[in-house]
């Protein structure tokens, strides 16, 4: 099942986003970054933190300084071989992020859904660093809700298949905005 | 900021808003052994160095069994149940916002120092030694290259 299907069910204006994103979180519709080399997968994921069009720190103000060091990890973890302790540098992540969800509500202004995607990506990352496998899928679920929450119906709906559009096609014009914001992994 | 050895880069930072007699250097550290070499002169007495990382998070520098560690701070403006113990009480070594000072720099690094308000940093571990016999760190004597760097 490839992310091709997902892509048609963007364009067809009459398929509600509510029910796409639905058929994603029960593996009805394939997710963006489930499956593939994990190096791309993180890569995507570190995009749908701080993609200047369609990520999270595009879609609601104020939550940078959360989203900016998880793309961070996101990175560094793409790249299997450097010299940092990773997990540990993912588990000081997840206490303040915890700490920070408890001032909001979902279903607002789309902070706790971006809190939520940061922390689902923490987990993830833990996961991964303890040897499981992940698909990311509540993640990359959570991350569309917080669209669909802050934007009108088209223009949520363009930013969600620009962002699977990027996983089926990466463009690397783009894919280096985030490694050049934030320094390369090592 | 006296110590002018060492790998790590006073940078001068004017401050938005303010007039210019007010204007202040923070201190860049861009390594661990420069945060490790000016911990023991910066750090207050409860052996802490509040420091910034790149997204402007505070943490503090803090020796842990003679290793440098970080410390993510939970500051709000009124107390939250759950809140970790603050920047100056215990320190929390099995809570999970605790990183390798040098993890802590290079993947979310510089550090920025802001300078510290008090007139006279207060030199480390004051009670249970005789500070008059310990060896005065001036800005003559300082020498980063003679100072052990535990990992």
């Amino acid at each position: 099942m490839t992310t091709h299907r997902l892509l048609d069910e963007l364009n067809n204006p009459h398929r509600p986003l509510p029910d796409i994103i639905y058929g994603i979180s029960t593996g009805a519709l394939p997710s963006p970054a489930s499956t593939g080399l994990p190096s791309e997968r993180w890569q995507w994921l570190a995009h749908l933190l701080t993609h200047p069009l369609w990520g999270m720190t595009a879609i609601v103000d104020g939550l940078d300084h959360v989203c900016a060091p998880v793309a961070r990890l996101c990175q560094l973890t793409a790249h299997p071989i450097h010299p940092l302790n990773v997990r540990e540098l993912w588990a000081a992540e997840q206490l303040p992020t915890t700490e920070l969800i408890a001032a909001h509500s979902p279903h607002a202004d789309g902070h706790w859904e971006v809190l939520n995607t940061a922390l689902e990506l923490i987990t993830d990352g833990l996961d991964h660093c303890n040897g499981l496998e992940t698909s990311a899928i509540e993640a990359v679920t959570s991350a569309f809700t917080a669209v669909i929450t802050t934007q009108d119906p088209a223009t949520a709906r363009a930013s969600i298949t620009a962002a699977v559009e990027h996983w089926i096609h990466p463009t690397h014009t783009t894919t280096s905005s985030v490694s050049t914001q934030l320094g390369a992994a090592s | 900021m006296t110590p002018t050895m060492g790998s790590f880069d006073p940078v001068f930072t004017p401050p938005l808003d303010t007039p210019a007699s007010e204007e202040s250097a923070a201190l860049i550290l861009r390594t661990f052994e420069s945060a490790w070499s000016v911990y023991g002169v910066l750090a207050d007495t409860h052996g802490h160095v509040p420091v910034r990382d790149c997204y402007d998070r505070l943490w503090i520098l803090v020796e842990v069994a003679g290793r440098l560690r970080s410390r993510r701070t939970f500051i709000h403006d009124h107390p939250h149940i759950g809140d970790s113990p603050d920047v100056y009480g215990l320190i929390d070594v099995d809570s999970r916002a605790v990183l390798h000072a040098r993890d802590l720099i290079d993947a979310h690094g510089p550090l920025r120092v802001d300078p510290s308000h008090a007139p006279v940093l207060a030199p480390l571990r004051t009670g249970a030694t005789d500070s008059a016999h310990l060896p005065t760190c001036t800005s003559v004597s300082f020498d980063v290259t003679r100072l052990d760097c535990p990992t």
